[in-house]
This record gives structure tokens, C-alpha cells and sequence, in this order.
């Protein structure tokens, strides 16, 4: 455990509780996915973790060292922690050589050129900021972050302000600059989708509370409530023998042989295949198949049993129509 | 850094403290700031080698100024040209006594402080000018004939927070008695040309301009038109003529106010002060005010300008000049019910 | 509350420092608020009764008219210039800023002079057009006149406000506007201006408070405003009490246009996306640029090139009789006692906005607001309020009336909120991530300043010192009221001549005045487009 949370609180008032009792650990080298949606108090807890806010109980230790526990209270410069904000804030009258080595330790001097490299910013280190893409400020705040070897890198949103386009190519190259340096890495994103493929876990936060903290897979298989199967993917409510049970769309098919009947409502072109709306015993399914079905047209769908999932009640709450 | 500070703190110390007084001088609190008082004070420092030093401001500004300072005020003489704040300032405690005969018998007795506070050096009548085109002399008389219907939209006067209108004001108080004057201030106000507004010289100026008929006015300023650099005052000083009211057989006289100095109550520099006061009431110092100033000198053997010769001599209203200062509220509190601007 | 800190220890010590600074400040206006307590309440009856309707009147008339030709003189051009290119363009812009050189009673006295019967327009007209003359012989000592005149001399603060919101609103507006069918006049009207309204408002409010400010042009044009009811009562009545009451319900007005003013910045201040590309202006038809010729010319010629000229003109006849050696004197004090106080200003004000940044704390706002109120009281107030102060310690501090500290005290009052106005935008323009970041990387308090918010904010702190600068060489009532013994500066005496009506005379001091404003507010010029285009790029 090389991040250790242990019954974080943190409120503004009584009534409003931002972070109810957190408990969490990283291990060294992974990179944890924190996901929220916006104003749930992400944002927040990165500052409560960097020092820049404090927390009302709890404990916080970072590699051995206690950080932040009852009368503890180690200062936000003391505590081997980087940060990247969501806006890339680097200082306008710095070049980004400058800004990357400002208040540098002497002992990481020597460490420049390899960041530079690492995060292909060697032509640039010359241009002011404004001159940069917002692809190019990011990495130069992250360069400023890992040159200065942290124990924790801090990221706040760090792809919502991307082209989609482009967001692909700088996950992977972030991810790669990353894992290159073995930092700790959490990082805050309202949209999972940005971060699925680079995370090692994924935190679930909603309501104060963590809902559920697993590998990307695992949590995709077996989502602990229906709130984080959402998140994760596509979900079909079934309703079979008067019982509610959840379905991802691709673990359905078209079938010769079933007792599923269904009219086809809509088929939505989604580039390498279709997604198919089916209206069931007055529900709508959703599957994905190669070529589309008209519409009124009348089929039978299958799924495996080990793939209908099971939440409490309230699930239904979560539910919008597709 | 901290030697910044050091230095920066002993300047801010420093600069509060206020101006040293050096041996051979005199401080002046005063409201005259005319050329001819400059020539005055160098004259009188080549004469003694005592230096003048001068703050100028509105005669109001420096008597609070004096109120505030108390004991400690620099002050060795206040100068003004309104004997109402001469007798402000006696009334307020700020002056002390001079009685010097000697400088006094040179000065008319009519125009002397029997409180002896102050000491006047020059003064000048507040009179009546009127249109050469449009008014003939015979028309006029006294002040108090200025409220008479006839001369309805031709008066052209200053504003009431003037100190000589004021002043005026007070001596109808004196001579008239409140609700008298009250009632002529109405008819007065009536008869505005325009509402008040601008200088003595905007008053004989609007004449020319044939914006009124008639104004009250300083006598100097006639003077100083005429001797004016600018042809277009010239011409403007010329199309009127001078009118000292009262002047009649059983009439009291045209009204005057002085300009005059005080002694403050601590002067540091008395003795000084004193040499300055006897310079000023000296015959050269009279002739030298005459002839630029175009006021009257306060030694009756010292003759005006030739400029003012030329207007004859005229009747001055005797009444105590310090009657100009304890009317003076009384006279304001006319303007305003009266709505004299 | 919880107070967000990011730097521990010595938060404290910031918040009491900030707290002492501001009580500085604003202690002399609660002073004169004490002072009004247990007066006599007749005096103020008798006011009431006599004189407060008509100095009501006349001042907000006086405000109005000011207002409206303000707006007139600064709005147009402002957008004429923003929006189109033509030959002359850069030169208007810096012309059209200069009038704030000339100060308002300079301004009143030059053209009461030039307008009157003996002073040259009529004089010519008489000479060679006499029919004509006869139809320009009027009492020109009017409030509209007035009103017109002080508009002249003010609209560049309107004129500034608007040229900077309308460069900032950007072609993304007007492009947008443009594509829904309306024409430009349209889109200026109903898309530009209420976008503009916050930046036109602060304008205004600036031009009203100088409004209510003035003293000797008022004066002279026989307009009754609640400044010219303070002096009457304090200096012709000896009524120090009902001056201060006065003087109290005009800090109380004034208080309520600051409060509209903020309401209106935080209610209407949209934060909209600053121009991300370079401005895309129109070349004008002919039509248009006689337009804007003309827009743009009348308040450079009347409000600049005519009475600079005429006091010019005074200065050569007057040329041989003036004494060089007390101009020098006098430029030197006016630009030592301004250099000063500007300084302390703009340290304090840095000060206050950078512990702004750095420590969220509510008190530290209500404070730092405070100390911008002190602008909105005349000079005349301040320095009666002064007095009051330092003549109602028991220990003889009367002494130090009269001395420098009292004075650049005044100053400081006086003039805060002139410098803290464009440090303020600048230092709120940069996001607060800056100050975590800061933080973050292990700088303390005095690096973060020194290394970042000194540095960005380096033009607005010229542009706040240069403002403030040129605002203290213009002043008045303060000095007449509380300089020490033999020293003057140019304002002084130019008021002095002036209202002894010895205009010539003044003219050479006048000019001094107007020549340093001149080269400094040029040099305030290129500062500001530099920002301008920084932030466009």
C-alpha cells in the first residue's frame, strides 16, 4: 500500500457532506481512475490529498509517511506530491523550459533533458505558453510535475478539454510517459470512457460515498450496484418470470430458437456494426449486430444465463431510456 | 530590504515635522496675491533683509487653518481683503493687540479697529458702473434705489458667496436694519439680469456684452480693466462708467472695505512682523499699492492713481467696518431666504 | 466560516496587517461620520429648508448633462476605432485619451475665457463677421455649458472602458450577430453595448465622481452643487458642523452609486470568451469615414487642440514676464509629492490584491472595498475630515496639519481606488490554479510574488502607477487645504491666478500640467495596447 486513505471526511457544513468516510489504497505504480460525476467533490479531494484543503478526519499516508492524521498536518510543499489542474495553469511570462524548472531542487536538475524527452518537448522548451497547443500544455505541466520525482501525480480532468480526436493518442502517450516513470498516478475524469483503457483501478464515487473500487475488467463483469454497471457500459433492464435482471447489449443475439420475441423498433448505424432497439413484453432491449433489421420486423433474441446480472430495487431508479 | 525600510521610516518621520522656523523671518497667512504684493515683500526684504515667506489661500481656509494649528501655528501676520474676516479672526481669539500710534496716525481714523486688531492698508468703495449707452447718471442714486422696479432685468451682480458682496450686505444690515434689507434684497433679486455667476469683471464685461444694464462691482476692477493688456477689455472698461452711490447731502456715503493684516496671537517672528507692518503703512509702500492696485491708499495725503483721480472723490459710509464681520451671518442668511444665489 | 489557507503561519499576521492598513485609510471618514452625531440640529434644518433642494438639483442636473455628452464623446469613437481601419486611426486613439491631461477647472476657466465677450471667438466674430457676432453674444456661464465643458474633459474615462470591452468582445459576437441577419448598427445597439454595460458603467461612475468632486469650475459657473454647499457652510458660515453633515449624506449618495456599480459588475459582468483571434475590422465607405472622421474629431478639437492652443497661445504673450525659476519649483514639488504618494498607493494596493489571492477570507474583502470608498469623497471632504481627525487627539497632533504626511495621507485616501481599479482586473484575470500551483511546487508567499504575480501583472502595475500619478499632479481642493507652509504646486497655482482672474498668467503653469500628463498618459498608451494584444494572441 503505497497510498493509504483511511476514513476521510470532508464537509463544508453539517448538512452537506462532501466526502463521507473514505477508505481506499494505491498500490506503487498504479494508476487509479477516480470517477465522478462534476461538483460530486473530485476536485476536492485531489486538494485535500495535495494539502491544499483540509480534511476534517482521517488519515492520509503517502510511502510511509503519515501526511495528514488527527493533529498531522504536513504542508502541501512537504509532501512529494504533483499536480496537474484541469486548466494546465503554466506562468504566461515563463518559457516552458522555465516553467518546468521553476523552484527546482538542485538534485533534479540533471533529470531535464530526460523529461523533456520523454514527454517530446525538446523543440518546444524555448516557446512561451501561448504559443503551445492545449495537448503541448499538458504535457509541459506534466514534465513540470514528474521532473521533480513525486510519490503521487495528481491529475484533475486531464483529457475534458481535448478534441476527441485527438484524446486517444494522448492517453496512450500519457499513459506511456506514466508507466515510463513508474509514478503513482490518480486521476480525476467524469467520463470513464477517457481513462478505461489506461487505468490499472477504477474508484467509483457518488453521494460522498465509494461506490466501488476494482480493475476496469472485473468491474465491468461484476459491478457491485447498478449505478457503476452504468458508468461502465450499456445495460438492459430484463424483466423474466416477473424478476429484474440486468444484460449487457453484446451478450445478446439474434436467434432462430428462443423464446424471446421481439418487434424491432430502431436500428442505429454505429460504424462497425448496428445497434438494434427491440421492444420485448413491453421493454426495450439493445443489441449490436452486423447489418440492420428493419424496422416492425419481428425476431427472437438469446443470451446466457451467466450473464444476467442481479442489483437490489432502487436500480430502476437509475434508469433513463436509451 | 531593511535598509530601504530604515531609510523610507526616517524620511516619513522627517516629513512630518513642519517647516522650521529660521531667525530671520516672517510667515503670512495671506489672501492678497496680487503682483503688487510680491513687489511689496522684495522691496521689504531688500530694505531689512528679513525674508517673507507667503501661503497663499482663501481667507476662510487659512482662518480654520489658524483655529487648527492653536498655539502652535507658524503665522506672524494674516492678510486678507475683507475686513469681516479681520474681525472673524479677533472675534475667534486668533490675533493679538497693535496699538502703535506711530503707524497709526498716518492711517484715517475713520478706517481704524477700535478693537485694535487689525490694521488696514488699503481700501476701495463697492460701486455702481452702468452702461455709457444705455443709462444716464441721473438715474441712479443709493443701494437701496437698486430694488426699484425700473431696473428690471438690467442688474448685473456676483454671487452671494462672494466675500465684498457679503460685506455689502452687512452694511446694509447695519444701516438699514434686517427686515429693510431683506425687503430690498427681494427687489434686488428681482431685477437680475441673469443669475448670479463669474467675477466683478464678468459683470462690466456682460454690460458690454449688452447683457444688463447696471452692476455692482469693485472700484479697482475698473482700474485693472483699463490698464488691461487685452484691447477687448479695454474696450470693455471704457463702455461703462463709475457711480459712487449715497453721496447725497443727508446719505451716509458709498460703501468700502479694506484690505488690512492682523498679528496673530503667538506670532514667532513679532518684532518682525511689526517692521513689516510699519513698511506697508509707509508712504512709499501707499504709493506703490496705489499705483498698481488702483485701490485707495489709507493715508489721506497719498493720492490715487490718476485713472481712479478721474472718477472724483466721493462720501465714505462711516459706519465701524467691523460691523461688516457681526452682521456677516446675519447677511448670508438674507441672500439665502431671499434667494440671492 | 472556514478559512481556506494555504499558507499556514502567517495568514494571521497578513489579515491583521490588511486590517490595520484599511482602518488607516478609512479612520478620517469615520471621524467626520462621529463627528455629526451631536450637532444641533437646527443648522441642518435651516438647510433643508433654504438651499438642500436646490443643490440637489443642480447636481443631479450638472451629473446628467456631464453624463450624457460622456457618453456621447467616448462611446462612438471607442467603437469606431475598435471596428474599423482607416488612415489616422492610431493617432486619434492616443489624441482621444489626452484630454485627461487637462484638468476639469483648467478646462472651465480656458473656455470661459475663450467663449466670453472680450475673449477671441467673439472678438473675431465682431471684427469680421458682425451680424454673426451678434448671434454668438450670449451668457455662456451656463449649467449645460458647464455641463458640456466637464464632459470634454472627462469622456476618456468612458472613452478607455469602452475601447477595452469592445476589442475584448470580439468579431465571435459580432460575426454570430451578423449571421442572424442584423445589421451592424443592430448588433452594436443590441449585442455590443449590453455587453459593454459593466465597462461603460465603471466609466460613468468615474465620471460622476469627479462630478461631484469639482470645486472651482463649479464655482466660477455659479452651479449650486452639494460640493459648493460643504464650502459654503464650512468656510462662509464657520459652520463646520453642517458642512459635515452634508458632507456625510454625500458619502452616503456616493456609497450608493459604488454599491450600483458593484451590483451591476457582479450582475451583468458576463464572462464571455476574450477575442481568440485578431480583431476583424471593415475598411469604411467614404460615406462612413466622413462619419467617423467627424466622430472622432470633434472631441479631439474641442476637448483637446482648442484649449491646449489657447493656452499655448497665452504663454507666448505672456512669455516675458514669467518667472522660470518658480515653474521649476513648483514642477518639482507637484512631481516629488505625486511620485510618492503614488508609490505608497500602489504598494498598498499591490499588497491588498496579492493576500486577496493567497488567503480567502471575507473580512479581508469587506476591507479591501472598504479602502476604494475613500475615492468617492470630494477633496474638499477628505481634507475636512483630516482636520477633524487629527484636532480630536488629545496629544497635540494639530502639529501635523500642515506637514507632508498629512497631505500625501490625503492623497492616499483620496486616489486608492484609482490605483487598485486596473490592478484589480489584472491580478482577477489569472486563475487561482496559478496561486496551487505555486503551492504545489514549494514556493513560498514571497517567491510566488516575486517570480509570478509580480512579473504578469508588471503592466497593470505601470498602468495603475501612471493613472494615479496623473490624477495627483491634476489635484486641488486637498492641496489648497492641507500643503505646508511655501509650497505649492502647479494646480495651486493655476487655481490662484485663475480665479484672481489672472488667466494669462496661469496658462504657463497650466501647461506644465497638461505637458506632464501629455507624456505620460502616451507612454500609459502604448502600455495598455500592448496588453490589448497579448491578451488577443
Amino acid at each position: 500500500m503505497f497510498l493509504k486513505v483511511k476514513d476521510l471526511k470532508k464537509y463544508y457544513n453539517s448538512k452537506e457532506q462532501l466526502i463521507r468516510n473514505l477508505n481506499f489504497s494505491v498500490d506503487k505504480g498504479d494508476i487509479v481512475s477516480f470517477i465522478g460525476e462534476s461538483g460530486s467533490g473530485k476536485t476536492t479531494f485531489l486538494k485535500c490529498l495535495a494539502g491544499l484543503e483540509k480534511i476534517n478526519s482521517g488519515l492520509i499516508e503517502l510511502n510511509g509517511n503519515v501526511l495528514n492524521h488527527k493533529n498531522t498536518f504536513v504542508n502541501p510543499d512537504k509532501r512529494k506530491i504533483g499536480f496537474v489542474f484541469q486548466d494546465y495553469p503554466l506562468f504566461p511570462h515563463l518559457n516552458i523550459l522555465e516553467n518546468i524548472s521553476i523552484n527546482l531542487e538542485k538534485k533534479f536538475l540533471s533529470k531535464i533533458d530526460y523529461i523533456l524527452n520523454l514527454t517530446n518537448l525538446k523543440n518546444l522548451c524555448n516557446r512561451y505558453p501561448h504559443q503551445l497547443s492545449g495537448g503541448e500544455q499538458q504535457r509541459a505541466c506534466l514534465a513540470r510535475a514528474l521532473v521533480r520525482e513525486p510519490d503521487l501525480l495528481l491529475l484533475d480532468e486531464p483529457f475534458s478539454n481535448l478534441d476527441s480526436n485527438i484524446k486517444l493518442t494522448i492517453q496512450e502517450e500519457i499513459h506511456k510517459i506514466i508507466k515510463e516513470t513508474k509514478t503513482t498516478t490518480i486521476l480525476v475524469t467524469h467520463d470513464i470512457r477517457d481513462t478505461f483503457n489506461i487505468s490499472d483501478k477504477i474508484l467509483i464515487f457518488k453521494a460522498g460515498i465509494l461506490q466501488q473500487y476494482d480493475s476496469p475488467v472485473s468491474m465491468y463483469c461484476n459491478p457491485i450496484n447498478c449505478y457503476c454497471a452504468k458508468i461502465l457500459g450499456d445495460l438492459n433492464q430484463v424483466t423474466i418470470d416477473n424478476k429484474t435482471f440486468y444484460l449487457r447489449p453484446e451478450k445478446i443475439k439474434l436467434s432462430k430458437n428462443s423464446k424471446f420475441d421481439g418487434i424491432v423498433e430502431k436500428s442505429q448505424f454505429a460504424g462497425k456494426e448496428y445497434k438494434v432497439s427491440v421492444s420485448i413484453n413491453g421493454e426495450t432491449w439493445a443489441f449490436f449486430n452486423d447489418f440492420p433489421l428493419e424496422k416492425n420486423e419481428k425476431i427472437k433474441l438469446e443470451f446466457e444465463n451467466k450473464d444476467l446480472i442481479e442489483f437490489d430495487s432502487t436500480c430502476s431508479n437509475f434508469f433513463t431510456s436509451n | 530590504m531593511k535598509k530601504f525600510i530604515y531609510i523610507f521610516s526616517a524620511l516619513l518621520i522627517a516629513s512630518c515635522m513642519p517647516n522650521k522656523k529660521n531667525s530671520n523671518e516672517i510667515n503670512i497667512y495671506s489672501q492678497r496675491h496680487y503682483n503688487v504684493d510680491e513687489i511689496q515683500y522684495e522691496n521689504f526684504e531688500k530694505l531689512t533683509g528679513i525674508k517673507v515667506n507667503v501661503t497663499k489661500a482663501n481667507a476662510d481656509e487659512l482662518i480654520q487653518r489658524m483655529k487648527n494649528e492653536g498655539d502652535n501655528s507658524p503665522a506672524d501676520l494674516f492678510i486678507t481683503v475683507d475686513v469681516g474676516k479681520l474681525w472673524q479672526g479677533g472675534d475667534m481669539g486668533l490675533f493679538q493687540k497693535f496699538d502703535d500710534k506711530s503707524v497709526f496716525k498716518n492711517i484715517d481714523s475713520q478706517l481704524l479697529d477700535n478693537n485694535s486688531y487689525w490694521v488696514p492698508v488699503t481700501y476701495r468703495s463697492r460701486v455702481i458702473v452702468y452702461s455709457n449707452e444705455r443709462v444716464k447718471k441721473e438715474e441712479l442714486s443709493t443701494y437701496e434705489d437698486l430694488s426699484n422696479e425700473k431696473w428690471k432685468g438690467r442688474l448685473l451682480v456676483r454671487s452671494s458667496s462672494n466675500a465684498y458682496n457679503q460685506a455689502l450686505m452687512s452694511s446694509l444690515v447695519e444701516n438699514l436694519g434686517s427686515e429693510n434689507t431683506s425687503k430690498w434684497s427681494e427687489g434686488v433679486v428681482a431685477n437680475f439680469a441673469r443669475d448670479p455667476k463669474g467675477s466683478d469683471r464678468d459683470q462690466v464685461k456682460a454690460i458690454a456684452a449688452g447683457q444688463g444694464d447696471i452692476a455692482i462691482v469693485n472700484s479697482y476692477y475698473i482700474g485693472l480693466l483699463l490698464s488691461s493688456q487685452k484691447e477687448e477689455e479695454i474696450k470693455a472698461g471704457k463702455a461703462v462708467s463709475v457711480f459712487f452711490p449715497n453721496q447725497g447731502e443727508n446719505q451716509r456715503g458709498a460703501h468700502i472695505n479694506i484690505s488690512g493684516l492682523a498679528l496673530t496671537k503667538n506670532a514667532p517672528n513679532r518684532d518682525n512682523a511689526i517692521q513689516l507692518i510699519k513698511y506697508l503703512t509707509s508712504t512709499q509702500a501707499q504709493e506703490t499699492y496705489v499705483k498698481n492696485s488702483f485701490e485707495y491708499s489709507v493715508n489721506p495725503d497719498v493720492k490715487p492713481d490718476e485713472i481712479v483721480q478721474a472718477w472724483g472723490e466721493f462720501k465714505k459710509d462711516p459706519v465701524d467696518l467691523n460691523s461688516l464681520g457681526t452682521n456677516r451671518n446675519e447677511a448670508i442668511r438674507i441672500f439665502d431666504k431671499t434667494g440671492w444665489k | 466560516m472556514e478559512i481556506k489557507k494555504k499558507y499556514q503561519t502567517n495568514s494571521r499576521k497578513f489579515i491583521f496587517s490588511t486590517v490595520i492598513l484599511s482602518i488607516i485609510v478609512v479612520l478620517p471618514i469615520v471621524a467626520l461620520i462621529f463627528s455629526t452625531i451631536n450637532i444641533d440640529t437646527s443648522n441642518f434644518k435651516y438647510l433643508w429648508n433654504n438651499l438642500l433642494l436646490d443643490y440637489s438639483f443642480d447636481t443631479v442636473y450638472l451629473v446628467l448633462i456631464t453624463s450624457f455628452f460622456s457618453l456621447i464623446f467616448g462611446v462612438f469613437p471607442a467603437w469606431y476605432i475598435s471596428t474599423n481601419n482607416f488612415k489616422g486611426k492610431n493617432i486619434y486613439d492616443i489624441l482621444l485619451y489626452l484630454p485627461l491631461a487637462i484638468p476639469v477647472y483648467i478646462m472651465a476657466f480656458t473656455y470661459s475665457d475663450i467663449l466670453s465677450y472680450t475673449g477671441p471667438m467673439q472678438s473675431f466674430l465682431r471684427n469680421y463677421f458682425p451680424e454673426l457676432a451678434v448671434f454668438f453674444n450670449q451668457d455662456y456661464l451656463q449649467i449645460e455649458i458647464l455641463g458640456i465643458i466637464m464632459a470634454l474633459a472627462l469622456y476618456p474615462y468612458i472613452y478607455t472602458a469602452c475601447r477595452l470591452s469592445f476589442s475584448l468582445v470580439g468579431s465571435n459576437y459580432i460575426d454570430l450577430s451578423r449571421s442572424l441577419g442584423m445589421s451592424r448598427t443592430k448588433t452594436f445597439y443590441k449585442i455590443v453595448i449590453p455587453l459593454s454595460r459593466v465597462s461603460i458603467f465603471s466609466g460613468l461612475f468615474l465620471v460622476i465622481m469627479e462630478v461631484l468632486n469639482e470645486y472651482g469650475a463649479v464655482k466660477y459657473f455659479g452651479v449650486n452643487t452639494f460640493t459648493s454647499g460643504i464650502f459654503r457652510s464650512w468656510y462662509s458660515m464657520q459652520d463646520v458642523e453642517t458642512a459635515s453633515l452634508l458632507a456625510v449624506f454625500l458619502f452616503f449618495i456616493v456609497v450608493l452609486f459604488f454599491s450600483l456599480e458593484r451590483f451591476f459588475n457582479l450582475r451583468y459582468n458576463f464572462h464571455y470568451k476574450p477575442n481568440t483571434k485578431k480583431f476583424k475590422t471593415e475598411s469604411p465607405s467614404n460615406i462612413k469615414k466622413i462619419i467617423i472622421h467627424f466622430a472622432c474629431m470633434l472631441p479631439v478639437l474641442l476637448g483637446f487642440i482648442i484649449p491646449i492652443l489657447f493656452i499655448i497661445g497665452n504663454v507666448i504673450y505672456e512669455f516675458e514676464r514669467i518667472d522660470f525659476y518658480k515653474v521649476i519649483n513648483l514642477t518639482s514639488n507637484t512631481f516629488i509629492v505625486s511620485l510618492i504618494a503614488s508609490s505608497i498607493i500602489i504598494v498598498i494596493a499591490v499588497y491588498f490584491q496579492f493576500l486577496k489571492r493567497i488567503i480567502k477570507n471575507k473580512t479581508l474583502t469587506v476591507f479591501n472595498e472598504a479602502i476604494s470608498l475613500t475615492y468617492a469623497l470630494p477633496g474638499a471632504v477628505i481634507g475636512l475630515s483630516l482636520i477633524i481627525l487629527f484636532s480630536s487627539f488629545s496629544f497635540k497632533t494639530e502639529v501635523l496639519i500642515g506637514s507632508f504626511a498629512v497631505l500625501i495621507y490625503a492623497y492616499v485616501m483620496r486616489y486608492m481606488a484609482v490605483g487598485i481599479s486596473p490592478l484589480k482586473s489584472s491580478f482577477e484575470k489569472h486563475p487561482s490554479s496559478y496561486d496551487d500551483t505555486a503551492v504545489n511546487l514549494g514556493m513560498s508567499p514571497l517567491k510566488l510574488f516575486k517570480s509570478i504575480h509580480l512579473p504578469i501583472n508588471k503592466s497593470a502595475i505601470a498602468i495603475a502607477f501612471l493613472i494615479t500619478f496623473v490624477d495627483i499632479i491634476k489635484e486641488l481642493p486637498i492641496t489648497l487645504i492641507l500643503r505646508p507652509f511655501n509650497f505649492d504646486t502647479l494646480a495651486v497655482q493655476t487655481y490662484e491666478y485663475a480665479i484672481e482672474e489672472m488667466i494669462p498668467k496661469s496658462s504657463i503653469y497650466s501647461l506644465t500640467i497638461v505637458m506632464m500628463g501629455v507624456i505620460l498618459l502616451i507612454f500609459l498608451k502604448k502600455i495598455i495596447n500592448k496588453e490589448i494584444d497579448v491578451s488577443k494572441s
